[in-house]
């Protein structure tokens, strides 16, 4: 039998404990070690996505524990689209990672704990129950936590500790719902109607809070305004590990978790019943236009780009409280074009850092001149996440514009169009400074950054165009499938 | 008449036996001790897993004591509870002692090993009798045995701390064995019985003619039993107690010893008062809010701590926390919670000061600021350490979180969600004060004398990694042990 979820978290988890076997110095064998345990589990996880727009679907219980607890997996529409893309993702993070790290101390552990989150991540994306998603949640804290502190200095030790208390705070909010969601309705397994439809009669105030306890358990990780401060700090991680885990895994875990609580435990029917959607679509809007006025004002080139994620992140869940089709599907588009943008501008920042030394965004005057490639694709993506055509971010906005129209909640395009203004204002000051400013940059000699370094970022803004172009031959097609499935 | 007939007796008579053959082993034969201490408790674990074969075959049965039949003789009421408990403590036990047998020679002097074993056997006795029994004064027996005992391996060690810790807890210890005696007079002189059957039998009888006696009865037992196992705010002795004595003293007392009058609690306030007399007095309210407290509260003082092993004494405050939440909330999820944590809690933290024993026999450094990177020269008894502390903070498929799940689902099986928050704060508390221990352990640079540490040998090594495999086995497994703690919690509340 094939059990293709399994040996997706099984792989990484072996991987790992091969690269850790390595010693620090095999510098050569690890890095093939790991780019090839990164392909390995995205074959694994590749076959899955033909299998779900055929509309079959895999289940498989690993462990029975008690009463109404299992760990379980399934492969269906939504976890596919996550596992694709950070296993994808993961592949050019990795790739990267060997060019980035080359001169950094501590590789084997950097290594190590980089593949095993990606196990963690599968199981995540794999779940088919709110309590095995908890668990992988959980582990994802705990395996990502000594890749925030890996510069062992004291920002990085207090980033990380900040790091921790928030995710275990996030970890115990998710957990009291979870208990109280099992006491109340029995099942925690997920499904695309929800499965506490029958209890919300009895237990209407209890659900009511519990909704909150979870979305804010979730939201710590997707860093929803007020729960974001861990996502600033934790940009003291090497670039890598901002890319991948603080653009793509870690935080689109949180947003992953908060579809899974809305549409596949709550359901939408629940939702529009206990009205707690239009709460939250208030408190994601204040989100999205804090975190980009926030952004305006640092001047880190990783912190504008984290707090760009802030907001960027709340578009989905914002695409999501609109509880009608063609917001969702903007949302769940979105997490995919957020990621595929958002990566290629962290990959840039990295080779800008590690390249020029220049952290700040006042010593990137003119660096156009020394970088021209790095900074065509910083500014392909830029323009991207502001969702200017064709690149793939004018695809999620466009649908999340006509998802706040469908749902008779205009306002929320408004949120969605003020954004894009402030995006506009913190992205386009930094391109036009690296290129129209003299600076003290020089032209490079051959290739602006190492070949590791240079050719994922090349590879991937290319995706950026792909994705946007043939979006209905890409995403969208299971991103429908999954709405079809929830409103059905 | 077959031998294991009477395994319910020989599983507490034949420790007694080693107990006393100890001395003169040491004398006449010093390398049979730890073959003969090993071989005993063994024998003890497989009569106590026997007797779980029984009664989840045929259900429980009394075992008469020279075949007395009460209200004269002694009875022992082999029931769920009390093969879970036997079978808790003895497989404990062993592990424990085994680990002992090299890490008491460092800490003790060489004379007066013979007098361990004698001590440990007899405490084991003591525990195995406590729950076995179904008599009230043959409890007061083995109370007496069990406290004289624990005082003895703690204050074996010959230190100022020892001695001072082992009086403090033997006069806080004697009050305790006082209201106990007081108690079990106050029953005896309104019922006539000691037997638990007969006396449940004539309490609600007697209840309208002598409440007072009777709700004095019960007050001075919960003061006696809460002072030995360490109830907060009864708990003053234990924190020294537990942190000076020689470590598999430490795991014995922190694992084991305060579990088993929690165990003598559950008995009493389930099958010997009557339901209606709960109702008299807000007694369930009491031992919930004293439970909260010492979950919160034990916590609180666990955090300041920078002594490994007074910090995991603190913690032990917390855990007993935990049982007494599940005795009080009166829901079959909580009770099976509390008494499932009797067991998880023995594993996790013996296994926890177990760890800490191995780190300072390596090292003899006791301070968790110095703990630094020790992860890295001594994997085992660290990782050992790091999984016991995410047990303690209940982190899935650890067995910690098992029980904490059966909590929380009791608390809101009654409606008192309030209670599963507790839960909930105290596993925060309890990451405050653990992770970092493992984050230092596993990331700081190696200093001094954990640079360097002494090889650990082999028995320490296997008994960590036991109690470890343990600690999985129940998280991943719990089915394995739920079943019997089920039917306890099932017929504890009649429902069986």
């Amino acid at each position: 039998m094939f059990i293709s979820p399994f040996y997706a978290i099984l792989v990484p988890i072996l991987g790992g404990g091969l690269i850790a076997l390595l010693k620090e110095e095999q510098d050569g064998p690890r890095n093939a070690l790991a780019v090839f345990i990164s392909i390995l589990t995205f074959s694994i996880v590749a076959p899955t996505l033909p299998l779900v727009l055929t509309g079959e679907q895999l289940a498989f219980t690993a462990v029975r524990i008690s009463g109404g607890l299992s760990i379980a997996f399934r492969v269906e529409p939504l976890g596919v689209i996550f596992a694709i893309l950070a296993s994808m993702l993961w592949i050019f993070s990795v790739i990267y990672a060997t060019g980035y790290m080359s001169h950094e101390h501590h590789r084997r552990r950097f290594f190590t704990f980089y593949i095993l989150a990606l196990s963690a991540t599968m199981g995540v994306a794999f779940s088919a129950n709110l309590f095995t998603l908890y668990i992988f949640y959980e582990y994802l804290a705990l395996i990502t936590y000594p890749l925030v502190i890996h510069e062992q200095s004291a920002e990085a030790y207090s980033a990380g500790t900040k790091y921790i208390i928030y995710c275990f705070a996030s970890g115990a909010l998710v957990f009291l719902a979870l208990f109280t969601l099992a006491g109340i309705g029995g099942s925690l397994t997920f499904s695309p109607t929800g499965v506490l439809a029958s209890a919300v009669a009895d237990n209407r105030l209890l659900i009511s809070v519990m909704f909150f306890v979870a979305i804010a358990g979730f939201g710590v990780k997707a860093a929803l305004m007020p729960l974001h401060s861990w996502l600033p700090s934790a940009m003291v991680a090497p670039t890598p590990v901002s890319a991948l885990l603080h653009a793509v895994a870690i935080v689109k875990t949180g947003v992953f978790g908060i579809l899974r609580i809305m549409f596949y435990i709550y359901g939408v029917d629940t939702l529009r019943e206990l009205g707690v959607a239009n709460i939250l679509a208030i408190i994601v809007s204040l989100s999205i236009i804090v975190a980009s006025v926030l952004a305006i004002k640092q001047t880190k080139l990783k912190s504008r780009l984290a707090y760009s994620t802030i907001g960027q992140l709340g578009y989905i869940t914002l695409g999501a409280t609109m509880l009608s089709p063609y917001g969702l599907i903007g949302g769940i588009s979105h997490i995919v074009n957020h990621a595929l943008l958002k990566i290629v501008l962290f990959f840039c920042a990295g080779a800008i850092i590690t390249q020029t030394g220049a952290t700040h965004l006042n010593q990137m005057a003119g660096i156009g001149r020394r970088m021209p490639y790095t900074m065509f694709f910083f500014s392909l993506a830029s323009i991207g996440l502001i969702g200017v055509l064709p690149l793939t971010g004018y695809i999620s906005k466009f649908y999340l514009l006509s998802g706040s129209l469908q749902a008779g909640k205009p306002i929320l395009g408004f949120v969605l169009l003020t954004s894009a203004v402030l995006n506009s204002i913190y992205y386009l000051p930094i391109i036009i400074s690296a290129y129209f400013t003299e600076g003290s940059y020089d032209k490079p000699n051959g290739l602006e950054s190492p070949p590791s370094m240079f050719f994922p970022t090349a590879v991937l803004t290319v995706f950026c165009v792909l994705f946007g172009v043939f979006a209905h031959y890409t995403t969208l097609p299971i991103v429908n499938l999954v709405v079809t499935n929830i409103f059905q | 008449m077959s031998i294991v007939n009477h395994f319910p007796v020989l599983a507490v008579v034949v420790l007694l036996l080693f107990a006393y053959l100890m001395p003169l082993l040491m004398r006449w034969r010093k390398e049979w001790c730890v073959p003969a201490t090993l071989g005993a408790i063994g024998f003890s674990l497989i009569a106590s897993l026997y007797m779980m074969w029984q009664v989840m075959t045929t259900g429980p049965f009394m075992y008469q004591m020279g075949s007395w039949a009460p209200p004269w003789g002694i009875e022992f009421s082999i029931d769920y509870l009390a093969v879970f408990a036997t079978m808790t403590i003895t497989i404990v036990g062993l592990i424990v002692i085994y680990y002992g047998t090299q890490d008491l020679l460092h800490e003790l002097k060489e004379q007066v090993m013979g007098w361990y074993y004698t001590l440990y056997l007899l405490l084991m006795a003591s525990m195995i009798g406590m729950v076995l029994t179904n008599d009230l004064f043959n409890m007061f027996v083995f109370v007496e045995i069990c406290a004289i005992a624990s005082c003895g391996i703690i204050s074996i060690k010959e230190s100022r701390e020892c001695i001072e810790a082992a009086f403090k807890y033997l006069v806080l210890s004697a009050v305790g064995s006082g209201c106990l005696l007081l108690a079990i007079a106050m029953i005896y002189m309104v019922t006539g019985h000691l037997n638990f059957t007969y006396v449940a039998q004539a309490l609600p009888q007697v209840m309208d003619l002598y409440p007072l006696n009777i709700l004095v009865s019960l007050a001075l037992f919960l003061v006696g039993l809460g002072v030995k196992a360490a109830l907060f705010p009864l708990h003053v002795w234990l924190p020294d107690a537990h942190s000076s004595a020689p470590s598999p003293s430490s795991a014995v007392l922190s694992g084991l010893v305060i579990k088993v009058y929690a165990i003598a609690m559950i008995k009493l306030l389930y099958k010997v008062y009557p339901p209606e007399l709960l109702g008299m007095a807000p007694i369930m309210n009491m031992i919930l809010w004293m439970a909260t407290l010492a979950i919160i509260i034990g916590s609180m003082f666990a955090i300041v701590q920078d002594d490994i092993k007074k910090m995991l004494a603190y913690s032990s405050i917390a855990q007993i926390g935990y049982v007494f939440l599940g005795v009080g909330l009166m829901s079959e999820s909580a009770l099976q919670g509390g008494i499932l944590h009797i067991f998880n809690h023995a594993i996790m933290k013996s296994m926890l000061f177990l760890s800490a024993g191995a780190i300072i026999y390596a090292t003899g450094t006791r301070k968790l600021s110095d703990l630094k990177g020790i992860g890295i020269t001594l994997p085992v008894p660290t990782i050992a350490f790091s999984l016991g502390a995410f047990a303690m903070v209940g982190i899935p498929i650890t067995n910690g979180f098992i029980s904490k799940w059966y909590l929380a689902l009791g608390s809101l099986d009654v409606g008192r969600p309030f209670f599963a928050a507790v839960i909930l704060v105290s596993s925060l508390l309890n990451g405050i004060y653990y992770l970092p221990i493992v984050v230092n352990a596993f990331f700081g640079e190696p200093e001094g004398a954990v640079a360097e540490p002494r090889p650990l040998p082999r028995q320490m090594v296997v008994s960590l990694i036991l109690l470890g495999s343990g600690v999985i086995l129940f998280g991943v497994f719990p089915s394995l042990i739920l079943g019997v703690v089920s039917k306890a919690a099932q017929s504890l509340l009649g429902l069986l």
